[in-house]
């Protein structure tokens, strides 16, 4: 352990680097079909510090028509000026809760949302406390 | 004759008191260092101003083509390839070039964005990579584990 401790410490980095992977699609490619689902897409906008959740949700009830879909729109203000992005887990696991399968999320931050949140966002995407929400995050544009 | 006597030898038992906590202490350090312990190299160290985000994620970045995104320019392997202000003002979408270097080489890239760095650079970056038949990109930041 005495040989151990002097050789880390003087080896180690303070900074230790972790990635985020993004897959990219080719150009020309048609994106894969999502998995038959309750819960068709997610949408994630941002702007400033304000988030704006979009699910599309197929209506199940006895009246509902075949392809019918209900918009969910959940809005969530800045919480002492900063992203809600409790808020924004809690809201996601509701919709988990409803279709556990998907796994896909469309996150589209305004144009000057600085680097710092978009991370955030997408590690507040991938999951919470509770486990895995959605871990393939895609970045959109608005 | 008191003289004469050995003195009396340290009770062992207070000494092995002392030594057990030391122990322990060791222990939660040594725990501690091999967790956080990394050989990344720092980045971009002439650049005090930049700073990478922090992340929750514990995947390793692999070694591929590393793109710096600043409010000031944009490089690949700390060589600047162009300014970025450019691109954060105006509407071009491909960051011409970004493409022409990455467009000869498609492989994996690694992009270390600037915390401050809006993210309209990324979104071009993006479509740039993209364009240049680039499938894999990752983002690179500072995991919250760090010393």
């Amino acid at each position: 352990m005495l040989l151990l401790m002097p050789f880390l410490l003087l080896t180690t980095s303070v900074q230790k680097l972790v990635g985020l992977d993004l897959h990219v699609p080719p150009a020309a490619a048609t994106l894969p079909p999502d998995p038959a689902g309750i819960v068709e897409d997610v949408v994630v906008e941002v702007v400033g510090s304000e988030i704006e959740v979009t699910a599309s949700v197929r209506r199940t009830d006895v009246g509902a028509d075949a392809g019918d879909v209900q918009q969910r729109v959940v809005e969530l203000p800045p919480v002492e000026d900063d992203l809600d992005l409790g808020g924004l887990q809690a809201t996601l696991r509701s919709l988990k809760t409803i279709d556990p399968d998907r796994k896909k999320v469309l996150l589209s931050p305004d144009d000057s949302v600085p680097g710092r949140d978009v991370v955030h966002l997408m590690d507040a995407l991938r999951g919470d406390a509770d486990g895995e929400l959605y871990p393939e995050v895609a970045l959109g544009g608005r | 004759m008191r003289r004469l006597r050995p003195p009396k030898p340290a009770t062992v038992a207070g000494g092995a008191a002392a030594l057990a906590p030391m122990v322990d202490m060791l222990t939660i350090l040594l725990v501690f260092l091999l967790k956080s312990w990394s050989t990344d190299p720092p980045v971009r160290p002439d650049d005090p101003s930049f700073e990478l985000p922090t992340s929750t994620s514990e995947k390793p970045v692999a070694t591929t083509t590393e793109i710096d995104l600043t409010e000031d320019g944009i490089y690949i392997h700390d060589i600047r390839i162009t300014g970025a202000r450019y691109y954060i003002d105006q509407d071009d979408t491909l960051i011409r070039e970004l493409h022409d270097v990455l467009a000869q080489d498609p492989g994996p890239v690694q992009v270390r964005m600037d915390e401050d760095a809006p993210y309209v650079l990324l979104r071009k970056l993006l479509f740039t990579a993209q364009q240049a038949g680039v499938e894999d990109v990752t983002v690179v930041a500072v995991s919250r584990s760090s010393l």
